[in-house]
């Protein structure tokens, strides 16, 4: 139904090329019509903009990608609208004042392929060193230093976060404008773990693409395995047996579940509750061995395959596993009442960091971070990965708080962790009664094609957007993160707190920089920088291990 | 002067015995939070294969701590006001070993017998959290900065209430010698008859020493480590070390203040004390380990001023009924 709404909208004027299959809509639009076609989706369907990024078309110049998702109104439906921009002094218009989805994604895209977005209201670099003389961070703040000037007081204090600082544990740099005690802006600065993955993806064919995608983040591994399995598998049409699919849900959520223990630690941890921290991970633990079991890896599961997946659970070990996990899901429940009802958890938690639900809309919050505000979104219900959910019978609830604080946002990655048990269970269950069939065949997809995986990782909506290249290869390929959205957000929810009160807020919506930055490695002797080749990484690995097992 | 009223060897001993018995402290506050958080913490007795690198006992990990600081170099950081940033710890050292020798110990009263002496050892003991403070600011780092405004705010509360404390301890026992208190509560110990002055003492050492929730001066991921940001090697390793007699000196304080109970249970004072001190430093483990960190100075002050007025009124009432009962009027 919204479908077709969208198709017709399209086809007045504001496309000059439509294709569309089951969900996908994409669709050539004109530089002149791409605000007002934003506005009505917007206002008219509720969308979100979940991406804009470019692909290099070579002579030809950018094609600039906007990724509006539906998922939430109609199940599975997303557009990807695209408009054409010059190679050289390519102008296109900004979004920014239509919705601050845009901002930092048209920031990004200026920087990686020097179009302008006309109208941007804040143009500075997101990646680059913050040094970097264009626009030095430590020193120059369009904007916001203008309204600090013209407001109250002049002596704001600037407090840096970053970029390395024990209350982010990763490289990020977040400028805190303190009046007093409170701050009155914050600015964030990304970029000092880029590793330029999406780059090392496109250097690889599609089925040796699973394991650098695998490898952006060390916590949420196996979403990005999902993720990115399920954009290709869409570009090629093909569906996975039946069991493999329950198999990747079951990694799924139990990566879900570890991610989420080890942010309720790191939560603990940075409210000085240490014992919450000993005792949460070490339930994480439990979960990492059962994973190990499954996979024989803790951190990479190395089970993601083009068409199904590598390795199967026996009947034993399912029963064996289902065991395990009821006793877990008691601790767990334990745990986690103890820590949520701990009055000086819930005197520092609530009414912190409050992100209200329309700025949530609007800047485009996602997964546990949304929620917390009252917005009900889940890739998992809006637009499914190929695994088995709902389609396959599979029943959860998805937990929604209005707080809108750090409270309800612990609150619901708990119930998360408690649900995503549940759905581990029923999906062990299963598992004995189905086929034994593991892979399928995955051809190759036509050069030219493109599709968009999504999938709910720990942290929220993590998106894949994947164009063919010639002979097996991704000609482009972009990865979205819930981190790189959520960290948008940041600012909004530091305003008005205290400084005590910014490490809790940042870890609320469980930042992480090795996705939001996504190797590239820096010989700092020689000024120059490079990207390691598959077998000159592995002789460096083989070299590390013997070293190591010398030493041992 | 110092020389007049107490030896050197006796000077070196207490601060020998402070040295050793903060660390021991530390080490059992360190073990039984580690056993309440499902960890082993440091271990008595090291693995027999790892005895070449680690030693036969982490009993005195806290020292070996301030032993590979004081190799360390020094680096002053150039923005610092550097008289200041020097001489903060080397005073915070001084004080520190000043309050320990008022401490008497069973069959040693040093300048314990002194007519005042709590009122003099509280005084050190101001002073030493006030050159925390003072070498925080001299810093000039936005995070010491941060952590000395904590630790200020804290400071007036903290010493507000060990004031109070030891004024109602006082009171009750009709003296400010810490020698005559003791001998006076020696057959009912003030722990049973007034409670409420001992967890007020309880309630200024867990600020002072920075023990949950009231370490926020000190907590890590808001303003790293707060006075101490800017500090390292030498300097450093003298405000370690002027903390771990501070340690000493707050928990044999409460001890002989409030558990002298040598008569009381007809047991070996020196048993009764040693067992008494490490009581204390279980019961502020226990503490450390359930709590997470207060929101902040303001926060401080707020739980704080709650605390102290409650248990000041409960207290003060029980210092006035109790006050014939050892002073014999």
């Amino acid at each position: 139904m919204l479908r077709e709404q969208i198709l017709k909208l399209l086809s007045e004027g504001f496309a000059q090329e439509i294709k569309h299959d089951d969900h996908q809509l994409l669709a050539e639009v004109s530089p002149e019509r791409l605000q007002a076609l934003t506005e009505l989706l917007l206002k008219r369907f509720n969308a979100r903009l979940s991406y804009i990024t470019a692909s290099d078309e070579g002579v030809k110049g950018f094609q600039v990608v906007y990724i509006f998702s539906f998922g939430h109104v109609e199940r599975g439906v997303y557009l990807v609208a695209k408009v054409s921009a010059s190679r050289f002094n390519g102008r296109v218009p900004s979004l920014a004042s239509t919705t601050r989805q845009a901002i930092w994604a048209e920031r990004e895209t200026m920087e990686f392929t020097g179009i302008t977005f006309t109208g941007n209201p804040d143009p500075r670099h997101l990646w680059l060193p913050y040094t970097w003389p264009e626009y030095d961070y430590r020193k120059v703040r369009i904007g916001a230093e203008e309204s600090l000037h013209a407001g109250r007081d002049l002596r704001a204090r600037v407090i840096p976060i970053g970029p390395y600082h024990p209350a982010t544990l990763e490289g990020q740099y977040v400028k805190l404008f303190m009046e007093r005690d409170v701050i009155v802006d914050a600015d964030i600065k990304l970029g000092f773990n880029h590793r330029g993955v999406n780059r090392l993806i496109e250097r690889r064919s599609f089925d040796r693409g699973v394991f650098a995608a695998e490898r952006v983040c060390g916590i949420c591994s196996g979403a990005h395995g999902l993720a990115y399995v399920t954009a290709v598998e869409r570009l090629c049409d093909v569906k996975p047996p039946e069991r493999a699919l329950h198999i990747r849900t079951l990694l799924a959520e139990l990566n879900r579940i570890q991610s989420h223990l080890l942010w309720l630690g790191v939560l603990c941890d940075i409210t000085g509750f240490k014992t919450g921290f000993m005792l949460s991970w070490s339930l994480r633990e439990r979960i990492l061995d059962i994973i190990s079991l499954i996979t024989k890896y803790r951190v990479h599961y190395n089970i993601w395959r083009l068409g199904g997946v590598s390795r199967d659970i026996p009947d034993d070990l399912a029963g064996k596993i289902v065991r395990q996990l009821s006793k877990l899901k008691e601790q767990a429940s334990s745990l986690a009442k103890k820590i949520a009802e701990h009055p000086l958890i819930k005197h520092r938690l609530m009414e912190v960091g409050i992100l209200k639900f329309h700025d949530a809309v609007d800047i485009g919050a996602v997964g546990p971070t949304a929620r917390g505000s009252g917005w009900k979104i889940d890739v998992r219900v809006d637009h499914p990965p190929n695994a088995a959910y709902a389609d396959h019978g599979i029943q959860w609830e998805i937990p929604v708080y209005t707080g809108q604080d750090c409270y309800a946002r612990l609150l619901v990655r708990i119930d998360e962790i408690l649900e995503s048990i549940n759905i581990c269970q029923q999906i062990l269950n299963k598992l004995p009664q189905l086929p034994k069939d593991l892979l399928t065949e995955v051809g190759n997809p036509t050069e030219g094609s493109e599709a968009v995986g999504f999938n709910e990782a720990p942290r929220g909506e993590l998106l894949y957007y994947v164009k063919a290249g010639e002979e097996g290869a991704p000609a482009c390929v972009r990865v979205r993160t819930p981190s790189y959205r959520n960290n948008a957000c940041l600012p909004a929810m530091l305003k008005g707190y205290t400084l005590a009160d910014a490490p809790v807020i940042m870890a609320s919506i469980d930042q992480c920089m090795a996705c939001t930055d996504r190797v590239e490695i820096v010989d700092v002797k020689k000024q120059s920088s490079f990207a390691l080749s598959w077998h000159e990484l592995l002789a460096f690995s083989r070299k590390a291990s013997r070293r190591f097992s010398i030493n041992a | 002067m110092l020389k007049c009223i107490i030896d050197a060897s006796t000077l070196v001993g207490v601060v020998v015995f402070a040295i050793l018995m903060g660390c021991i402290y530390q080490f059992i506050f360190r073990k039984f939070t580690a056993l309440l958080q499902g960890r082993r913490g440091p271990l008595v007795l090291v693995y027999r294969d790892l005895w070449h690198l680690m030693g036969i006992t982490r009993i005195l990990q806290s020292l070996y701590d301030v032993g590979k600081l004081l190799a360390k170099n020094t680096v002053i950081p150039g923005s610092a006001f550097k008289p200041l940033y020097i001489a903060s710890p080397i005073l915070a050292l001084v004080f520190a070993i000043l309050s320990a020798v008022f401490i008497p110990l069973p069959g040693m009263p040093i300048l314990g017998s002194l007519e005042h002496s709590l009122s003099l050892a509280i005084l050190f003991l101001a002073l030493y959290s006030s050159m925390v403070f003072i070498g925080g600011a001299a810093s000039s780092s936005p995070w010491s900065a941060a952590g000395a405004k904590r630790e200020i705010i804290q400071f007036a509360f903290y010493e507000t209430t060990l004031v109070l404390s030891a004024f109602l301890v006082a009171v009750t026992c009709g003296s400010f010698s810490i020698l005559q208190i003791s001998m006076k509560t020696r057959s009912l110990p003030l722990l049973i008859t007034n409670p409420f002055a001992a967890l007020l003492f309880l309630l200024a050492c867990t600020g002072k020493l920075h023990i949950k929730p009231y370490d926020v001066p000190e907590a890590e991921p808001e303003v790293v480590a707060g006075p101490y940001t800017e500090y390292g090697g030498k300097l450093l390793a003298l405000f370690l070390t002027a903390r771990l007699i501070i340690i000493y000196t707050c928990i044999s304080l409460f001890s002989t203040l409030f558990l002298s109970m040598g008569l009381f249970l007809s047991v070996d004072p020196w048993l009764s004390h040693v067992f008494f001190s490490c009581l204390a430093v279980v019961a502020l483990s226990i503490l450390h380990a359930i709590s997470p960190r207060l929101r902040g100075p303001g926060a401080v002050a707020k739980s704080y001023l709650i605390l102290m007025v409650i248990l000041t009124i409960l207290s003060a009432t029980s210092a006035v009924i109790l006050s014939p009962l050892y002073t014999g009027g």
